[in-house]
C-alpha cells in the first residue's frame, strides 16, 4: 500500500471538485448529476477527486439491484487523480469513500460505475475495490465527431442540439462514428443482503471480448499479470 | 562607488525554490557569458528578484555589484559593451538568458500562500491547487427513501400557444371546480389547474 495509506479523504464543495475534474479527468468534463464530492489529499494538497451522484438513466438501472428504493443507490460519476498520487491510491480512496457513505448515509445500498474501455481503462481499480462486472458491451454511444471531438450521443440528443437539428442521428449520417472499444458496467454492493438481478460476468470475459484497456492502451488482463 | 555582493540581503521568503537543472544552466551561463540582465533589490538592499543569480554569481567567486537607484519610472538597461547580439555568441547568450530563467522557476506554494492571498496568486496565473483545510469535513447527508410521487414535465410551445395556456390556467383558477378539485397532494397550483383542464376535456370526450 505504501504512501497511499497517508491519503486523507474529505468532503469538498462541487466548485472545487469540478475545477479539478475539468483539469485532470481525461474527458475534461464534469457530470452535472454529481452531488457528493470527495477530495483526496496527500502531503496537505488535493491530488484527486471522486464525484458521486444520481445516474443519468436511473429508471433503467434502479432494478439492477433489489430491493432498492429510488434514493438508495449512487453512481460514482467521476474519478480524477493526478500523477502525484502513488500506486493503489484509487482503490484506497474508494474504500474510504465507501466507509464514509456507510457512516453518513446508511440507506445507500449499492454503487454503480462505468469504465470507459474506449479511451481510458477497463476498470482495474473497480475490480481491485471489490466491484462486480455486470455489463460489457461494444461502444455505440461515444461518438468521434468529424472535428475530432468526442461526444456522448445522449448529449447530442438533448433539446439544445435537437433544436438546431444536430441530434446524434444527424451527426451519425454526417460523419460521426462510435469510437472503437467497450463500455463496462460495475456494481458494488454496500448492503450485502441485496441481490444483483443481472448476471455477474467473470473478469475473464474482458479478455474474451478483447476489451482489455489500461491507461488508454489496449492490453489484455493476462498481459498485465505477466 | 562599487558595491560588493555582501552588501545585498537574500530574501528569506523567496517564492522561487529554483531547480537543480536551472542551477546548472545558470552556472554555465554565468561562466560562459558573465552577468547578463540585472537583479532587482529594494531600498534596504534586499533582493526582490535575482536571489538565485546572486547566489550562483557568488559561488563562482564573483563579487562586484553596481547598484543603480531608480523609482521605477526609468527602465534600467544593462549594456554589455563586449557583446554583439548579431553574432553566434550574442544569440546564444540571448538563448541562455531566457532558458535559464524559464527552467529555474519552482514556486514554493507554502511560502506563497503564507505571504499572499490565493486570489492575488491566481491573478498572476499561478494555480496553487487546493490545500487541506479544516473546513473540509467528513459529514454529509443525501436524500433517503423512494422517489417523490411528483414529476416535472417540460414542453416547448409557440408564443401564441403559451399565451392561450396561461390564460386557460388563469381562468380555471377563478372557478369553484378548481377550488374543490382533487389535488392528490400536489401543491403546485399550475399543475393542479392543467390537470383540471385535461380532466374537463376528457369528460367532454366521453
Amino acid at each position: 500500500m505504501g504512501r497511499a495509506k497517508e491519503i486523507i479523504v474529505k468532503v469538498i464543495p462541487s466548485k472545487i471538485a469540478n475545477k479539478f475534474v475539468k483539469k485532470n479527468h481525461y474527458s475534461g468534463k464534469v457530470v452535472p448529476n454529481s452531488t457528493l464530492h470527495f477530495g483526496c489529499f496527500l502531503d496537505g494538497k488535493m491530488h484527486g477527486v471522486m464525484s458521486y451522484g444520481t445516474s443519468m438513466q436511473k429508471s433503467s438501472i434502479i432494478g439492477l439491484v433489489k430491493p432498492c428504493l429510488w434514493n438508495e443507490m449512487l453512481e460514482l460519476n467521476r474519478m480524477a487523480f493526478d500523477d502525484y498520487l502513488p500506486k493503489y491510491s484509487e482503490s484506497r480512496c474508494i474504500a474510504i469513500s465507501i466507509r464514509l457513505l456507510k457512516k453518513n448515509t446508511p440507506h445507500i445500498k449499492w454503487l454503480l460505475s462505468y469504465a470507459d474501455g474506449c479511451q481510458c481503462g477497463d476498470g482495474t481499480i473497480y475490480r481491485a475495490s471489490g466491484f462486480k462486472l455486470v455489463g460489457l458491451k461494444e461502444n455505440k454511444t461515444m461518438l468521434r465527431m468529424p472535428n475530432g471531438k468526442i461526444m456522448a450521443d445522449k448529449t447530442l440528443n438533448n433539446s439544445n442540439y435537437k433544436k438546431i437539428g444536430q441530434s446524434s442521428g444527424y451527426w451519425k449520417k454526417n460523419g460521426a462514428k462510435p469510437i472503437e472499444g467497450n463500455q463496462l458496467r460495475y456494481i458494488y454492493l454496500i448492503d450485502k443482503t441485496c441481490k444483483i438481478t443481472v448476471p455477474i460476468l467473470p473478469f475473464s470475459k474482458i479478455d474474451e471480448m478483447g476489451a482489455g484497456m489500461y491507461k488508454g492502451k489496449k492490453i489484455t488482463l493476462a498481459e498485465r499479470k505477466e | 562607488m562599487g558595491n560588493k555582493i555582501t552588501d545585498l540581503k537574500f530574501d528569506d521568503k523567496n517564492f522561487n525554490k529554483g531547480t537543480q537543472y536551472g542551477k546548472s544552466l545558470m552556472e554555465k551561463s554565468l561562466s560562459k557569458f558573465g552577468a547578463g540582465r540585472s537583479i532587482l533589490i529594494d531600498k534596504n538592499n534586499k533582493i526582490i528578484a535575482g536571489n538565485k543569480t546572486t547566489e550562483n554569481f557568488g559561488e563562482l567567486g564573483l563579487e562586484n555589484v553596481q547598484i543603480v537607484d531608480t523609482d521605477g519610472k526609468t527602465l534600467i538597461a544593462v549594456r554589455r559593451n563586449d557583446i554583439d547580439l548579431d553574432t553566434p555568441e550574442g544569440r546564444e547568450f540571448a538563448l541562455a538568458d531566457n532558458q535559464t530563467a524559464k527552467v529555474n522557476i519552482d514556486f514554493d506554494f507554502d511560502v506563497l500562500q503564507d505571504e499572499l492571498d490565493s486570489q492575488v496568486i491566481e491573478e498572476w496565473g499561478i494555480d496553487v491547487g487546493v490545500l487541506l483545510d479544516e473546513k473540509f469535513g467528513e459529514e454529509f447527508s443525501l436524500k433517503d427513501g423512494d422517489k417523490e410521487p411528483f414529476q416535472q414535465m417540460t414542453f416547448t410551445l409557440a408564443d401564441e400557444q403559451a399565451e392561450q395556456i396561461k390564460n386557460a390556467i388563469a381562468d380555471i383558477k377563478t372557478t369553484d371546480e378548481y377550488k374543490y378539485a382533487e389535488t392528490m397532494g400536489n401543491e403546485n397550483s399550475n399543475g393542479n389547474a392543467i390537470y383540471l383542464i385535461i380532466m374537463q376535456w376528457a369528460e367532454q370526450r366521453k
